[in-house]
């Protein structure tokens, strides 16, 4: 059972319907499962307790769309008024024209299909999430569009928080100590912009790191100490 | 007319060499795999299976999609190598009423509101086969699908429990399924603490099925231990895929 500050340092390893804590203590938060007076973990994961909140972090988890969130798609098919997008989740998201660019298109003069063919990898912001239909994504605003170069990477979506850190720590420390410009979507995909293999492959070291050794403290040293090549 | 066959030696073990409420050696392994989402192997005894997760993932064809629940999709499946003669690998009629009973027991653990319209596939495949395969099976799906990041309910556990040559038995192996008087495989989930399989095959007095209803749950319990080693070894080792 959690007891509290001390364990969070060691950062145990919870399991589904393991007991993590009472709820006349904390309030349930993500992946518990609350029984009359327990609280249990629904997924493997670590126990995070802000405040009376306690949340089971998930070690491997699946994107949920959120409205707000950046996502990198990619383009799976046309569809009637717009695209179906993989936005590696258990949902597939729907692109509509009209969220595609601010110019105006002409569907006399253009086929869907070729506007954005299957296979495009694009970046945008969940706009509407609803449990009846496929989220809808927009690509209208700041930064997103069509991703035309660069390498695509994934990493688990729970894991995203990781490799951005606080205040975006580690993204920074990756960004400075490579001196390549990441794009990380909140779905788990991350595009690296640069085609440069021996940094590609750093960066691919990195994310195995982030994903395997996430719940041991320490983690942002351990990543420095690997992208400068020297053993901690 | 079938040979009567004593399922006991003389100093009251079985035949090999148990105790009548012992489980048989397990093995369990999770993350086998590294194509599928969530994997696991297990070896009870002489069983040896495999257990495959893919999802939850969009609901194809359309219609079969529910609106508030995901669906889940279950194959037990024996290997045409996985028995002494081969067998055919085409789905018979035990396989497929087996790959519901699993569905059945697995339902109440998934959280299925979580992932409306989507589906999930589970995959078990029995390698060799030596009695015991549903609740072998079941034990390890339910790691495959936590492996697979999907939220349960707790972990559920599966033991058959029967009687040979009167007496009330736990972890039955081949021989004492075909040759014993009774076979009742459960599966025990100790969060909920509830009972999500239950069959029976054979003849057990009322007080014969209370006392292996009882060893059934110790037995599943001491399987809850194992599963919860393995899960966490899987997770907490720093581990390098192939």
């Amino acid at each position: 059972m959690y007891q509290g500050n001390e364990q969070q340092k060691q950062r145990p390893i919870v399991v589904p319907g393991e007991p993590v804590g009472e709820s006349r203590f904390y309030i349930p938060g993500s992946n518990t499962l609350k029984i009359s007076d327990r609280m249990f973990a629904t997924t493997v994961g670590i126990v995070r307790v802000d405040g009376k909140r306690l949340d089971v972090i998930s070690l491997k988890s699946f994107y949920q769309p959120k409205i707000g969130d950046l996502v990198i798609g990619i383009v799976k098919e046309p569809n009637i008024g717009g695209w179906t997008v993989d936005i590696n989740s258990p949902f597939l998201a729907f692109l509509p024209l009209s969220e595609y660019s601010e110019k105006r298109i002409r569907l006399s003069r253009d086929s869907i299909g070729r506007i954005l063919e299957i296979g495009t990898v694009i970046t945008g912001v969940i706009k509407d999430v609803s449990i009846f239909s496929s989220p809808v994504i927009t690509m209208k605003g700041k930064g997103l569009g069509i991703v035309s170069s660069g390498t695509l990477l994934n990493i688990t979506a729970s894991k995203v928080p990781r490799i951005i850190g606080k205040k975006g720590s580690m993204l920074s420390v990756i960004e400075r100590m490579t001196g390549v410009k990441l794009t990380v979507g909140q779905n788990g995909r991350i595009i690296v912009h640069t085609e440069d293999s021996n940094i590609v492959a750093k960066i691919r070291e990195v994310i195995e790191m982030v994903e395997r050794e996430s719940h041991i403290y320490g983690l942002t040293e351990r990543v420095e100490a690997l992208l400068a090549g020297r053993k901690l | 007319m079938s040979e009567k066959i004593s399922l006991f030696k003389e100093d009251g073990r079985r035949l090999d060499d148990r105790a009548p409420d012992e489980l048989r050696p397990i093995k369990i392994k999770v993350g086998v795999l590294s194509n599928a989402q969530g994997s696991a192997y297990i070896e009870q005894g002489k069983n040896k299976i495999l257990a495959a997760v893919y999802g939850p993932k969009e609901a194809l064809p359309k219609h079969i999609s529910l609106p508030d629940r995901c669906i889940l999709r279950c194959r037990y499946h024996m290997a045409p190598f996985s028995t002494p003669e081969r067998k055919s690998p085409a789905p018979s009629r035990r396989e497929i009423e087996l790959s519901m009973v699993i569905r059945n027991a697995l339902e109440p653990l998934v959280m299925t509101s979580l992932f409306p319209r989507t589906v999930i596939d589970i995959f078990i495949e029995v390698l060799q086969a030596d009695g015991g395969t549903r609740c072998a099976g079941l034990t390890a799906a339910v790691l495959a699908l936590a492996d697979a990041g999907i939220p349960l309910k707790g972990l559920t556990a599966a033991c058959a429990v029967g009687k040979a040559d009167g007496k009330v038995i736990v972890d039955l192996n081949d021989l004492e399924d075909k040759y014993g008087e009774a076979d009742m495989p459960i599966a025990y989930n100790p969060t909920l603490d509830g009972i999500t399989l239950l069959q029976m095959d054979g003849i057990m007095s009322k007080e014969e099925i209370e006392q292996a209803l009882s060893l059934a749950i110790t037995a599943t319990q001491k399987i809850h231990k194992m599963q919860v080693e393995a899960l966490k070894e899987r997770f907490s080792v720093p581990r390098r895929e192939g």
